[in-house]
């Protein structure tokens, strides 16, 4: 116990010594363009009210795309696992899509949807859907034909099974899948809002390099870092939470 | 006539504070050179702990273990061992012969084509011809663990340790892996340490049987089997020295059940 | 049933090309979108024949792959050191696990405008960049992988005496890789995002850059090209990596195919 306190401790000497490398060159460098952290950390502070309203946007537009993404992308995986020769059949367009950067579809919804908040919420559901849509379909395939079987000797009807034996085992691979879905919908909304300015953390970041106030920026960025944090921290948990089971389960093979 | 092994007051446990648990307490033992000596006890009892602490694989919490003289801190060069996880053991990027290769790296006077031809020679007298180029994810279990046997015995060690290597083969395979083994520890000139719970595999094997007590454990018996060589499947076990000195293991064995019971 | 479940497994990428181009072109004709959004699939092949003829995109594609793949391996190779480093020592390993947890959230976009003022506009951005969002999947996938590795394959290796860093080396690291190259081929596709966005915000060439230009000019026909190829060099990408692991780790593919 104590000793993991003390490397917990000892540790933290590490980013605090990358943090007083960068004070050092920062330093040597004395333009406002290279703020040291001790800057940053003066402009977090003032800034704080503006970037947690403009990061609170950006966030509330991920959460939209994901959402939306979840309620209809995972049906969709299951769907076409259970379809197999549709799922087999679309199987090299999700190949194909996974590999797309979903950055670059931003400028072509553009096209489409113009810059508004449905323009971003369509990309941040696109950027979510691609690993919601794979993983939800391999996980439909991958159940044990022996809880197919369980689930007949039980005389469960096709939808019992469904919500009792395909979406519980099922539910750590869609968890997977919806932990990349998460970074990737926090990535495209911030990257979008960047691409097609109007406001949001994105935006905040853009006016900061426009004002060359790269100190206010950095603060914008160890916001949005925090706020991944936040997320992921928040994600571990439910995932300790709900799927116990299955982490227990995997020493037993 | 020095022993080749002793074990001294060893003592091990796992975990500190209120999770101490002592495994072995005050065990002394000894091992002679050519001698060939198994080990019984009860599941759990501790007997792969003792066994990688006779390797230097895990250090003593009391009492020491001397290899030929020498205190044992890292494992020696003259002493191997096949281990009871022998699937994992084996390095599934490497082939048959390349893991029994690895087994030689140690070997000294010998130069890369000599180590090649005495490996192949090995792996054909546990009957793996022609499975050499293998990758040991690909042969079954019990084939594995004659790798996992001709490895040990490849890296000319004098003293070898085997912890349970036959537990997981059929009956037929076993006995006659039982009788390789007893032919390559004659051919190879080997010291040999068996780990079995199988207590007639225990006494057809050896020249003298170790019981172990429960947990923590130490020797609480030895019996010296004086059996004629080379041992017989048939003959053997119905010699009446066998039968003498399996009747006397299982008593114990069975004593030492009832006391845990009733304490 | 079964034997049209066959049929499409054999024949699954020209029967979804087919589909595909089939729903395209009849969106395209009923005309629910506006035609100068939703260019015909010909149209968009016509256009990538164009680009492809005049050279501009050869030379952007080449710019931008290039990036990607020398981005990819340099945050590779500093991933796996970094692994190897947290092995060394508890504290180390702490250590660089807080800071990847700082950095690793952090969408690249957001690093560019910033990164500008500190780095320019040249290769240093686009390496600064690269690296510090790529880096991380191969880090950690390295530091568990090499957790995990059996301990009886590690006391095989003590016992036929190897020292500590042999064991690293020969052992560990071996048994680690396979579950590395997962972190590399996650990584190759960030990579490739990476690229795309800072040429896209702060770029004067590369694909990213071309895309941004052509949007703006309301070319969408090329505009569909473009992302055709940026799907490609993905592709591409991820190709080369498996190539390297089929080299490298093959011995875990074959046993991962083995039927039960
Ligand atoms: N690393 C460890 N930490 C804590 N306890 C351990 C550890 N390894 C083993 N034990 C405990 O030590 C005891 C003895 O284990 P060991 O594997 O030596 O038994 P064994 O006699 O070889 O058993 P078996 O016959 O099943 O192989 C067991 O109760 C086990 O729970
Ligand atoms: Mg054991």
């Amino acid at each position: 116990m104590t000793r993991d306190r003390r490397i917990a401790l000892w540790g933290l000497s590490v980013p605090l010594g990358l943090l007083v490398l960068w004070q050092v060159l920062a330093l040597t460098q004395s333009t406002p363009l290279f703020p040291g952290p001790v800057k940053v950390g003066v402009a977090i502070w003032s800034n704080a009210p503006v970037i947690l309203s403009e990061l609170g946007i950006t966030l509330l537009r991920a959460a939209a795309g994901f959402a939306l993404a979840c309620v209809t992308m995972i049906p969709l995986g299951i769907f076409l696992g259970r379809v197999r020769i549709l799922g087999v059949i679309l199987s090299p367009l999700m190949d194909m899509l996974a590999t797309l950067p979903p950055p670059a579809i931003i400028p072509l919804v553009m096209l489409f949807a113009g810059t508004g908040d449905w323009a971003k919420i369509v990309i941040i559901t696109y950027a979510a859907a691609v690993p919601l849509v794979m993983n939800s379909y391999e996980a439909s395939l991958s159940i044990h034909p022996m809880l197919s079987r369980v689930a007949r000797s039980l005389n469960l009807s096709r939808i019992e099974t469904m919500r009792l034996i395909d979406w519980p085992s099922s539910l750590p691979m869609i968890v997977t899948g919806a932990r990349l879905a998460i970074a990737s919908s926090l990535l495209v909304s911030v990257t979008s809002e960047m691409l097609l300015s109007t406001n949001g953390i994105g935006t905040y970041l853009q006016r900061s390099q426009e004002t060359f106030r790269v100190d206010a920026g950095l603060a914008g960025i160890a916001f949005i870092s925090l706020a991944g944090l936040i997320v992921n921290a928040g994600m571990a948990r439910l995932e300790r939470r709900w799927l116990f089971w299955h982490y227990r389960d995997k020493t037993g093979d | 006539m020095t022993s080749i092994l002793t074990a001294d007051a060893v003592g091990k446990a796992y975990g500190t504070g209120s999770n101490r648990l002592p495994i072995i307490k005050g065990l002394t033992l000894s091992v002679e050179p050519g001698e060939f000596v198994s080990l019984v006890g009860p599941s759990g009892c501790g007997k792969t702990t003792l066994l990688m602490c006779l390797a230097g694989l895990l250090a003593p919490s009391e009492g020491e273990v001397r290899f030929k003289g020498q205190r044992v801190t890292d494992p020696p060069i003259g002493l191997s061992v096949v281990f009871q996880d022998y699937s994992r053991s084996l390095l599934p990027w490497k082939t048959n012969l390349d893991n029994i290769l690895f087994g030689m790296r140690r070997v000294t006077g010998m130069d890369k084509a000599a180590k090649r031809d005495r490996a192949m020679e090995i792996l054909s007298a546990v009957g793996l011809t022609g499975f050499d180029g293998h990758y040991p994810w690909q042969v079954s279990g019990g084939m594995q663990q004659r790798v996992a046997i001709a490895r040990g015995i490849a890296a000319q060690s004098e003293l070898l340790l085997l912890d349970e290597p036959l537990a997981a083969v059929d009956a037929q395979t076993r006995a006659d892996m039982q009788d390789l083994l007893l032919d390559l520890a004659a051919r190879f000139n080997q010291t040999c340490l068996l780990v079995t719970h199988d207590v007639e595999e225990a006494v057809y094997m050896a020249d003298r049987v170790l019981v172990l007590g429960p947990r923590p454990t130490h020797v609480v018996r030895e019996i010296e089997v004086d059996l004629p060589k080379p041992r017989d499947q048939l003959a053997t076990r119905e010699h009446p020295a066998f039968l003498h000195a399996r009747h006397e293991v299982l008593a114990l064995i069975r004593s030492m059940r009832q006391r845990t019971v009733a304490a | 049933m079964n034997a049209a479940l066959q049929f499409a497994e054999r024949f699954r990428v020209p029967l979804c090309l087919l589909l595909v181009f089939g729903i395209w072109q009849a969106v395209h004709l009923a005309g629910v979108v506006p035609e100068k959004f939703f260019p015909s699939m010909p149209e968009i092949v016509g256009a990538f024949w164009r680009m492809l003829s005049d050279g501009t995109v050869i030379t952007a594609w080449v710019t931008t792959f290039l990036r990607a793949l020398i981005g990819l391996i340099a945050a590779a190779s500093l991933g796996i050191a970094l692994a190897i480093l947290s092995d060394l020592s508890p504290v180390l390993s702490r250590g660089i696990r807080y800071v990847s947890d700082i950095l690793q959230p952090i969408p690249p976009a957001a690093f560019v405008p910033m990164a500008v003022f500190m780095l320019g506009l040249g290769t240093k951005l686009y390496a600064f960049v690269i690296i510090l969002v790529t880096v991380w999947p191969p880090y950690l996938n390295g530091v568990t992988a090499l957790q995990a590795v059996s301990p009886v394959q590690v006391n095989t290796g003590r016992m036929f005496g190897l020292s500590r860093s042999q064991i690293l080396w020969q052992v560990r690291l071996p048994a680690a890789l396979p579950e590395i190259f997962t972190g590399i081929r996650y990584a190759a596709t960030i990579s490739l995002i990476a690229v795309i966005v800072s040429e896209m915000l702060a770029g004067r060439d590369g694909i990213g850059f071309m895309i941004y230009k052509k949007v703006y000019a309301m070319r969408s026909s090329d505009v569909f090209a473009l992302m055709f190829l940026v799907a490609c060099s993905g592709v591409l990408l991820n190709g080369l990596v498996a190539l390297l692991r089929r080299a490298l780790t093959g011995w875990h593919m074959r046993m991962m195919e083995r039927p039960e």
